[in-house]
Formats: C-alpha cells, sequence, structure tokens
C-alpha cells in the first residue's frame, strides 16, 4: 500500500516537472537566431515564398497565440504538426521510437553480457593481473569518443570483413538485431565502463561480509556462495546505474545513430534543432523528460523490491 | 570569560593526506599510477607543444594531400597536406584547456551553491532540488546544442555551454556531502562551541566535500574532453583550421577509406588522454576507500 | 534470481550467435539482382487498361538506389528539396516530360497547339487516361491540379505558371490561356508542379499532407510503400499509357545518409547505384572493376556572394580585382578532386544560350592587384567570410581562398555559422561575404538571370547589385519567343554581368553517380529529375 501511494506521488510530481520543461524550452528554441522557413528554402527564399511557408508552418500567428494552441495541444495529448514534414508529431516519433528503443534495450543486453562476467573476474582476481586489465581496459574504453570507435568498427567490420551490413534497420526481428550489432556494441562499451566498475567495486565490499563468511563456514562450495549471495546484493547499486543509462539511451544516442544512419530519435532530435522545427524539438523534449522521470521511478521501485531494508520516503 | 582552546577535530584522512603518505600506495594502486602517468605525459606535451611539432599545423602544402604514414609525416597528411602529427600535437594544450576549464568553472559554481543548499536546508534546498530533477530529465545534448547555436561555435561557447549544462551536478554532489556531514557530531560540537557558520563550513567540512568533487570532476575532464570532441565532430566546437581532436576526427571522416590515418590517430589521442583521466580518477576513487591497501 | 539472469544470458548469447551466421549467410539484404529476361508482352502500344502480363511470372526486376537524402514532403507543389522533385515524376505524370537532354516531349498529351499570338496553348489528350488505380483522370482533376499549382499561396513554385490568367479542360483536351507572351511556358506543362492528381482522393484522404504518403498518380511507378528514412518502394503501374516499354518491375530507393555507408553499400552490393559521392573517393571507386562512373551535365553552379552594398564591395574594380585573384582549377583540384569546370559567367555551360565568347577572369594576380590600387586600396583591406560549420565544402572553399586573397593583401576572417544562422544572415543580408550554390529548375535562362541578374525577385542573390536596364531586358526576353533577338538579350545579360560581377562564380560541376557494372540506361537530367522508365539491371 505505501509502495502504492508512493508510486502515485511519483507520478504527479512527473506533471509539473515535465511542463515545466517544455514551457522552458518552448520559449528557449524560439530564442535561438534562425527562421525555419528561411532555413528550409535557403536559396530559394523570396518574400512571398516565405511567408507561404510561414503560413503553413502556423508561423504567422503572434507567439502568445501559437503559445496557447501549444498547451491546448498537450492537454489533449497532441504535439502539434512538425514544421518541415507537415505531419504530426506524435506520427513522426511513433515511427522511431521503435527502432530507439530496441537499439537501447538491445546495447543494455549487451553491456550487461559483458558488465557481469567482467565485473566478477576482476573482483575476484582483485590487483592481480586479470584485474588491472580489466579495469584498465575499460578505462581507456571511456575515453573512446562514440563517433570514433563507430566509424572504426564500422570500416573494419562492415568494409573489410563484412560481417554486419553497412546501416538501416532491417525488416525482421532477427534483421534488426543484425543491423543495429555494431551499433549497439559502440552504445554497450561505454555503458559497460561504467558498470563494471560500481559492480566490481560493490562485489568487492560484499565477498568479506558477513553472511558470506557464514555460507563459507557452512560449507558452501565458493561459485554458489558468489552467485547465490554476493552477485545478488552487488547488483543493487548498479541498478541504479543501469536505470540513469536506459534513461539517456531513450532519448536517443544522437552520435551513434548519426554515424550508422539508424533512423532513430536522436537523429531525428539533431536535425531538428538544426531546421528549428520547433514542435519536433519540443515533443522529443517533452517525451524524453516524462521518459527519464518514469524510468528513475522504475529503478527505485526495482530497487526497493530487490532489497527489503530500502524504505521508499 | 573562558576561552577554548581550539577544538581539535577528527576528520577522515583526506585525499591531501593519503597521496602525501608515506605508503607505497603508488605500486598498489595501478590505475592512480598509469592514470598519472598518462595526465603527466599530456600535460608535458600540452606545455612543450610549440617545440614538438616538426610541422606548421596550419600551413598547407597542396602538393601532399592525403599522404600515408611515412618516414617525412609519421602520421601522414590530410587534405590539405598538412601533417597530422603536428596537428594532434598542436590540439593537445587546447583539448586539455576544454577539458579543465569545464570542469574548473562548473565546479566552483557547483560548490558555491551545494555548500548553500546542502549546509542550510529549508527552502533554498527545496528550489534547489526541483532545479536538478528538471535539469536531469532535460536531454543533455539538445541544451548543449541549442546553447551553441544561440552562442555561435568555437572554444570559449563550448566551454560556457558545458558550464551551464553541469554545474548542477557538482552541486548535487556538494549538497550530498554536506547533508552527510551536517549530521556528524563534530558538527554538532563545533556549533555548540559558537564557530561561525562559515568556519564550519570551510575549515571542517569541505575538505572533505573536496575529495569527493575531485574525484568526479577528474573523470569529467575525460567526459568533457569526449564531449568537445564530438561538438567539434557536429561541427559545432573549435573551427578548422585551429586543430582540435573531435574536428580533426571529422575532417577525416569523408577520407576514412582511403586515408583512414586523419581520422584514427586524433581518436588515439582522445583515448589516451580521457583514458588517462579515469584511470586517475578510479585509483583516486580507490585510494579514498581503502587506503591504498585492501581493508 | 541468479537463474534468470544466467538464463537471459545464455539466450542473448544465442540468438547473436544465429543473426552472426544468418548474416553470414545472406550478405545482401536487399532483394536479389534480376533475371535478363525481357517482358514478352507484345511491343505494340497497349491500351491503358491492361491485364496482369500474360507470360510465365519471370523473376521481378528491380533497381536499388542509395540515396542521402530522404524525401520530405514529396508533393508536386508543396515541396522545396531536390530530395523530393527529383523523384516526383516516378509516380506523378503531366501533360509533357523532359527527356534527357532538356527539351520537352509528350507524356499525357498527344500533341500542343500554339495560337499565332502566343496566349493560347492547347495540349490534346491521349484517349482513354487513367490513374494508376483505374480511376478515369477527369478534366476536372486538371483544372484542379493545374489550378493548385498556378496559386500564389501555395508553395514556391507557382511562378512557372505566373504568366497564366486561365486553364479550362474537357475530356479530349487542356487549353492555357496566357496573359502576355511567354516563352518559357512550353516547359510549364513539364514541370513536376504541372502533374496531374486525382481530386477527389486527395480530399478523401484528408490534405495533401496525407494523400502524399500514400498517393496515386498516373506515372510509370506506383508508391507503393515509404518508410521515412529508410526507403521508398516503388512498382511498375501496368495501367501507365507506356507500360509496355517500362523495363523495371520495382524500384526501391535507399535512403542512406553517411556518405562512407552509402558506397559502402553500393560495394556489397546491397545497392545498384547511388548519388552524391564524396569526389574524393571516385580516383578509388574507379579502379573497382565492378563500378562505373557516370557524370551527367548539370547546371550547378558554386559561386561567392558579395554584399554590394557596402565599402569595399560597392566598388567594381574590388570585386573584379577578387575574382581575378582566385585559382579556379586549384578550387577544383583540391575541392572536387578535379571534377568539374571553371567558371566563365553566372550561367553554366550547355544551357540554353549560354554566351561562349566570355572569357571569365583567368587567374592574374597582378590585374588584381593593380585594380585595387586603382580603386584605392594599394594595401589592401579585411574582409570577413562566414560559412557553415560542418559543411566540408564551405571550410575548403574557404581556407583556399582565404590564402589566394592574401596574395593581393584582402586579409579575410572566416567566421563559421550553425545553417540556421548562416540562413538567417543571408536573408536578411547581414554578411559580407557568403558561399552559395544555384542549379535551374527550368531549362530556360530567364529563372537563373531573375534570381541573379533582377532586383524585385531576390536582390540579386542578396548582393544587393541594382540595374534598371537590366531589369527591362529580362522583362522584354521573358516575352520573346525563342529566337536570334531573344539570344541577343540574353547573351548581353551574361557579359552585362561579367562586367559588373556581383557575385564571383567559381566553377560548374556535373552530377555524379556511381553504378554497379550492370546497370545501363540510367539518366538524370540537367535539371536533377531521374529517369528510370528504361533502365536495366542485367545479370
Amino acid at each position: 500500500m505505501q509502495r502504492l501511494n508512493y508510486i502515485f506521488v511519483r507520478l504527479l510530481e512527473l506533471v509539473p516537472v515535465a511542463l515545466g520543461i517544455t514551457i522552458g524550452l518552448f520559449f528557449l528554441i524560439r530564442a535561438i537566431p534562425g527562421d525555419p522557413a528561411v532555413i528550409r528554402l535557403g536559396i530559394r527564399a523570396t518574400p512571398e515564398a516565405v511567408a507561404n511557408l510561414h503560413r503553413e508552418m502556423g508561423l504567422d500567428k503572434p507567439l502568445l497565440v501559437q503559445y496557447t494552441i501549444f498547451l491546448k495541444d498537450i492537454a489533449s495529448f497532441k504535439l502539434g504538426d512538425s514544421l518541415m514534414y507537415q505531419k504530426p508529431v506524435t506520427e513522426l516519433m511513433a515511427e522511431r521510437v521503435p527502432r530507439t528503443l530496441f537499439l537501447a534495450l538491445y546495447a543494455t543486453m549487451l553491456s550487461l553480457i559483458i558488465t557481469v562476467p567482467m565485473a566478477l573476474w576482476a573482483a575476484v582476481k582483485k590487483d592481480k593481473l586479470p584485474d588491472n586489465l580489466i579495469r584498465g581496459g575499460f578505462m581507456l574504453a571511456l575515453g573512446m569518443p562514440e563517433f570514433w570507435l563507430g566509424v572504426i568498427l564500422l570500416l573494419v567490420f562492415s568494409l573489410k570483413i563484412g560481417l554486419f551490413p553497412v546501416s538501416g534497420y532491417g525488416e525482421t526481428f532477427l534483421e534488426h538485431l543484425w543491423h543495429l550489432a555494431l551499433p549497439a556494441f559502440t552504445l554497450a562499451l561505454h555503458q559497460s565502463s561504467w558498470m563494471v566498475r560500481s559492480l566490481r567495486s560493490d562485489i568487492i565490499n560484499v565477498l568479506h561480509a558477513d553472511y558470506v563468511d557464514f555460507a563459507r563456514a557452512k560449507g558452501l562450495r565458493e561459485r554458489l556462495v558468489l552467485v547465490r549471495h554476493i552477485l545478488r546484493n552487488a547488483l543493487l547499486p548498479t541498478v541504479t546505474i543501469l536505470g540513469v543509462n536506459i534513461g539517456y539511451l531513450v532519448g536517443g544516442a544522437v552520435i551513434v545513430e548519426k554515424v550508422f544512419s539508424v533512423p532513430g530519435l536522436g537523429s531525428l532530435m539533431l536535425d531538428s534543432i538544426f531546421s528549428r522545427d520547433y514542435t519536433v524539438v519540443q515533443g522529443v523534449t517533452l517525451y524524453f523528460a516524462v521518459m527519464v522521470i518514469l524510468i528513475n521511478l522504475l529503478t527505485d521501485l526495482v530497487y526497493s523490491v530487490l532489497d527489503p531494508r530500502v524504505t521508499l520516503s | 570569560m573562558t576561552t577554548v582552546a581550539s577544538l581539535h577535530v577528527p576528520s577522515k584522512p583526506g585525499l591531501y593526506q593519503k597521496l602525501t603518505s608515506r605508503e607505497r600506495i603508488w605500486y598498489s594502486n595501478p590505475s592512480l599510477f598509469w592514470g598519472a602517468v598518462l595526465v603527466g605525459l599530456i600535460t608535458l606535451v600540452a606545455i612543450f607543444s610549440k617545440y614538438l611539432t616538426p610541422y606548421d599545423p596550419i600551413t598547407q602544402d597542396l602538393k601532399n594531400i592525403v599522404q600515408a604514414p611515412s618516414a617525412a609525416h609519421w602520421l601522414g597528411t590530410d587534405q590539405y597536406g598538412r601533417d597530422v602529427f603536428s596537428r594532434i600535437i598542436a590540439a593537445t594544450p587546447l583539448d586539455l584547456q576544454i577539458g579543465i576549464l569545464s570542469v574548473l568553472f562548473p565546479l566552483i559554481i557547483g560548490i558555491v551553491v551545494g555548500t548553500l543548499s546542502g549546509y542550510y536546508g529549508g527552502l533554498v534546498d527545496q528550489i534547489f532540488m526541483r532545479l536538478v530533477d528538471i535539469f536531469v530529465a532535460f536531454p543533455f545534448m539538445v541544451l548543449i546544442i541549442a546553447l551553441i547555436a544561440v552562442l555561435g561555435p568555437g572554444l570559449k561557447n563550448v566551454i560556457i555551454a558545458v558550464t551551464i549544462g553541469s554545474w548542477i551536478i557538482y552541486a548535487r554532489i556538494v549538497r550530498g556531502e554536506f547533508l552527510l556531514a551536517k549530521q556528524l557530531e563534530y558538527v554538532t560540537a563545533a556549533k555548540v562551541l559558537g564557530y561561525s557558520d562559515l568556519r564550519i563550513m570551510v575549515r571542517h567540512i569541505l575538505p572533505n566535500v573536496i575529495s569527493a568533487v575531485i574525484i568526479f570532476g577528474a573523470l569529467d575532464v575525460a567526459l568533457d574532453i569526449l564531449l568537445a570532441a564530438t561538438l567539434g565532430f557536429l561541427g559545432l566546437g573549435v573551427q578548422p583550421p585551429t586543430p582540435e581532436w573531435g574536428a580533426i576526427v571529422a575532417e577525416g571522416r569523408t577520407f576514412m577509406v582511403t586515408a583512414w590515418w586523419i581520422s584514427f590517430f586524433p581518436g588515439i589521442a582522445i583515448v589516451i588522454t580521457g583514458g588517462g583521466f579515469a584511470l586517475l580518477a578510479d585509483g583516486l576513487a580507490d585510494l579514498l576507500r581503502t587506503g591504498g591497501k585492501e581493508a | 534470481m541468479l537463474q534468470k539472469l544466467k538464463v537471459v544470458i545464455f539466450v542473448t548469447l544465442l540468438l547473436i550467435l544465429v543473426t552472426s551466421l544468418v548474416g553470414c549467410a545472406t550478405p545482401t539484404a536487399a532483394p536479389q539482382a534480376p533475371a535478363t529476361e525481357q517482358p514478352a508482352a507484345s511491343a505494340t502500344k497497349e491500351t491503358a487498361k491492361t491485364e496482369a502480363p500474360a507470360t510465365a511470372p519471370a523473376k521481378k526486376k528491380v533497381f536499388v538506389f542509395g540515396r542521402y537524402m530522404d524525401a520530405i514532403t514529396p508533393d508536386p507543389v508543396m515541396n522545396d528539396a531536390n530530395a523530393d522533385l527529383w523523384y516526383l515524376q516516378q509516380y506523378y505524370s503531366g501533360l509533357m516530360r523532359f527527356t534527357a537532354d532538356n527539351k520537352v516531349e509528350p507524356d499525357l498529351a498527344d500533341r500542343v497547339e500554339v495560337s499565332k499570338d502566343g496566349l493560347t496553348w492547347t495540349y490534346y489528350l491521349k484517349p482513354n487516361l487513367v490513374f494508376s488505380d483505374g480511376t478515369p483522370i477527369t478534366p476536372e482533376d486538371w483544372v484542379w491540379s493545374l489550378k493548385r499549382a498556378a496559386d500564389p499561396n501555395n508553395g514556391i513554385w507557382w511562378f512557372t505558371f505566373d504568366a497564366m490568367k486561365d486553364v479550362t479542360a474537357d475530356a479530349e483536351k487542356v487549353v492555357f490561356t496566357l496573359k502576355e507572351p511567354y516563352t518559357p511556358f512550353e516547359y510549364t506543362p513539364a514541370m513536376f508542379n504541372a502533374v496531374v492528381m486525382p481530386k477527389a482522393k486527395v480530399e478523401a484522404a484528408g490534405g495533401w499532407e496525407k494523400f502524399m504518403e500514400k498517393p496515386i498518380g498516373a506515372g510509370p511507378f506506383i508508391l507503393k510503400e515509404w518508410k521515412r528514412g529508410e526507403y521508398m518502394d516503388l512498382i511498375k503501374n501496368p495501367n501507365y499509357w507506356d507500360a509496355a516499354n517500362v523495363t523495371m518491375d520495382e524500384i526501391m530507393i535507399k535512403t542512406i545518409v553517411d556518405d562512407n555507408a552509402r558506397i559502402l553499400a553500393l560495394q556489397a552490393g546491397e545497392v545498384d547505384a547511388i548519388n552524391y559521392p564524396p569526389f574524393n573517393r571516385v580516383a578509388d571507386l574507379k579502379a573497382d572493376p565492378n563500378l562505373q562512373i557516370l557524370t551527367f551535365p548539370s547546371t550547378y553552379t558554386t559561386y561567392i556572394t558579395l554584399n554590394n552594398r557596402e565599402a569595399p564591395l560597392n566598388d567594381v574594380r574590388v570585386r573584379q580585382a577578387l575574382s581575378y585573384a582566385i585559382d579556379r582549377q586549384a578550387l577544383i583540384d583540391s575541392v572536387n578532386f578535379g571534377v568539374g569546370t571553371p567558371a566563365k559567367g553566372f550561367r553554366a555551360p550547355g544551357t540554353l544560350y549560354y554566351n561562349d565568347q566570355l572569357v571569365g577572369w583567368p587567374l592574374d594576380v597582378e590585374k588584381a592587384k593593380s585594380l585595387l590600387a586603382e580603386a584605392g586600396y594599394p594595401n589592401g583591406f579585411n574582409l570577413t567570410m562566414e560559412i557553415v560549420t560542418g559543411r566540408e565544402m564551405h571550410q575548403q572553399i574557404a581556407t583556399l581562398v582565404k590564402d589566394m586573397w592574401a596574395k593581393i593583401g584582402v586579409n579575410l576572417t572566416i567566421v563559421p555559422l550553425e545553417s540556421g544562422l548562416y540562413n538567417d544572415h543571408y536573408y536578411n543580408n547581414q554578411f559580407q561575404v557568403h558561399i552559395n550554390g544555384w542549379t535551374d529548375d527550368i531549362p530556360d535562362p530567364s529563372e537563373g538571370v531573375s534570381y541573379a541578374m533582377v532586383y524585385k525577385t531576390s536582390q540579386c542573390f542578396h548582393t544587393g547589385w541594382h540595374s534598371d536596364e537590366v531589369d527591362k531586358m529580362a522583362a522584354d526576353a521573358l516575352k520573346l519567343p525563342n529566337g536570334p533577338e531573344r539570344e541577343a538579350i540574353y547573351k548581353q545579360l551574361q557579359q552585362i554581368f561579367n562586367d559588373n560581377v556581383p557575385f564571383i562564380p567559381l566553377y560548374h560541376e556535373p552530377y555524379l553517380i556511381i553504378a554497379r557494372n550492370n546497370v545501363k540506361n540510367f539518366v538524370q537530367t540537367p535539371l536533377g529529375s531521374y529517369i528510370w522508365r528504361n533502365i536495366e539491371v542485367t545479370k
């Protein structure tokens, strides 16, 4: 019951925060110099053409009127029409969100596969060579810019070896896995670097805790001890990091999407800022804010479920 | 009137104590060691960069474009005939500057705000926490790109944009430390004895706070160098022909297949620098937790 | 809990393994290249309504094209990007169409008659015309589509119908009446905005924004599916009047934004041809035995825009000096790796009434210096050039030109701007020096002249240059029929341009397409649109 209360209060808090963000963004992005109609027309911009486009885009109305329309739209769960594509923003996002989510989850899965064994190994062999190599390796990996790593992977694995396709998204589930393998790995590497650090140190902390020694004393095999008692407790703080990372990823990994030509939310966001597509930027930002808050909530809940000692304030 | 001798406040051994202790912490902490080595190396290169460039990094040599690495040009030339090695070396002080300044300014602002918020609590703290919520949920890249679009690209504006985007994280760390410290006995004791707030904050609590912040800051330097490089890659960072690692990678992107060295080697420089700072941060964190040896 | 974790890890590893194996087995995700069988249908023109071909189902003939940018608003009237207008006439048709060499020929029309006074243009229609879904094209459809295109409140292409007073249609013909004689009108019905659309269907779909995603037209193909950001899938339109001569069954247009990725796809055989390859790849791709380099003449010209409104750029001698100081061939060699020709004027060679007597500005640093001295700047001056951040071509030109102008004492500061801001400055005339490019949208010189030299259109590319005499000459030339008198005016206008050089033309470059060797009959018209009716992809 207490948990339900907690969820309710947190969800309620979501509304003013999300609204605050979107309203702030409404004015911020319009403050950036640059007229979307002029940008779109480029060399073909004439005063008549620009006026026509303004009318199409709804930009011929005074700012406060635009703002009221915007608020009304949000109230009815609409996000307006894209200035560039003349399509409802919700439709544009609906096309892109699944791809970005797929990539986000795929990357997270890969990062878990990389992180858990590596962290375990490093913790168990603390301060010996495997530990140092793993820690050092991942720290260096943190220094690898995504755009650079992505381009190199593309070059080696797509061109030279031909193991993965060059771009795009594929049709079936299996094809998605295949097309997105390289971008997901690029993302996963950074995520793993964060998580290995944290997981390893938590495992180390737990490795010699009282209850673990007790289990050993009872005669439990080391591996079972490791797995049943240690891992479970050590995973907890890592869950938080995982949550933060997923939150970041669902906003669309802008750079990776650009390098690998994945038509997801991140590249939509990037393009929309440059073309001053106000409605799309507003819509995607609102979505991102809501997702981050929801995922934080979820993370806290998972944490409280895993560790009964944690109480939700 | 009674005078009280200055209260000796016990505090946890801070970073400074540990680093200067006689314990051979360096050898049992390879992250710290290697991190320091790499960072030291990069810093030296940055300081002496002018003397380390065999060619002028900006002069074009259109007869020698896109040459592969050779004895004459150790890392090859780019599409304007400029020596890649020289450009990478010349970019070092710039990227290092970006990394450090992008951490220094948010750090200072963050310490001030976080201290006020954490120590005094109340309304100030409430407002601050609301701000944190909003900033955290705001897509970071959008904020940075929007700010740069307003301010214009270039070194100075990148630092300003990153400062605006990241000060709150430092504030949050500082605040957290203050909340913790506030409850400790020695602080209560100091208050009872009538020490001014400012004195308590600065002399007793801040040193512990600094450790936490420095560790995060070292890592953040790495992240900010990456961010600057990414912005350079998007065309929003330092502008050509000024060499900057990310911008050089971007310049070489169209040549990935025919002249891979243009994009590859600056990436290595980023990895060494970013990785070095990350190792340093990792080592410092380890040091603080265990005192350099296994507990 | 750990059991679950182990299972998850194991399953995911297995999935990755399986997909890699699947991936290795089928290296291309695109449909396979088609067989060489020719359609067994008769060579005679079929009637408009056809049944499915009577031959046994042959292997589908598919052409896969990789382009660098997806369509944005592919509506014939409301679009404004090349990525839209170059592809519209795959599935829309109008009265006329362009040929590979910029002439017009009948498409849905049969023949045209022009009245003696040039004010009435009658297009006789072919019999029994239908849309791709079999419904007849009605006179109402024609009138609605053309009036929509001509409406000055719609989009930016209405100016091609500027001279039109009215349009009417009946079952046999479409008739235009003009306000005054307008020579370029012969091109108007061949343009992408003059295609016929089914009025009732557009309205039933809820407006052109919805209709453009599942359109119905009368072109050689049908847009079967459009996945934004990924691909457009076109299939042959069996109801096209000339379906017998359309060689492909299906065209897949894939969007691959990244240059390297696009080339990789071509090399891997995932696509059959690509556009906009980076110039620096031409040499090594030429050496690839599986690929061919196709160049098509275009009108694309790059130039440096100068704001003539203030000193020192308000002095024609200064502008001439800046132009003479530029080594255009060096620009072409560095930026385009040799692909292109130096510009001698603002019009591209091969266009109608191109003045081939023009000398242009061959590199002459001494002359430039003396011109500057004459104008009162013997020691040069400072200039600021704005470029778009991240745009490689801008950066390269700016860097090279800075060097070139330094030789005559002009100190150029390069200011990169984000593209939105750059456009803003251009539109509001808040710049000194910019870099721009231009392509003709119609084969007639009037459009190019209008933008470049007629003040009211766009202040002469925002240079602010103005000549009443030129305005009048251009207006007169619009009315004259094609012939020596018209030619003389346009040639003279080009000379006047070169004498005044309000902006500095740098070089022209062709369209570059890289295709696999088995692709034949790929055509890109000088206006940019692709003609894919007769493409062949042999085994």
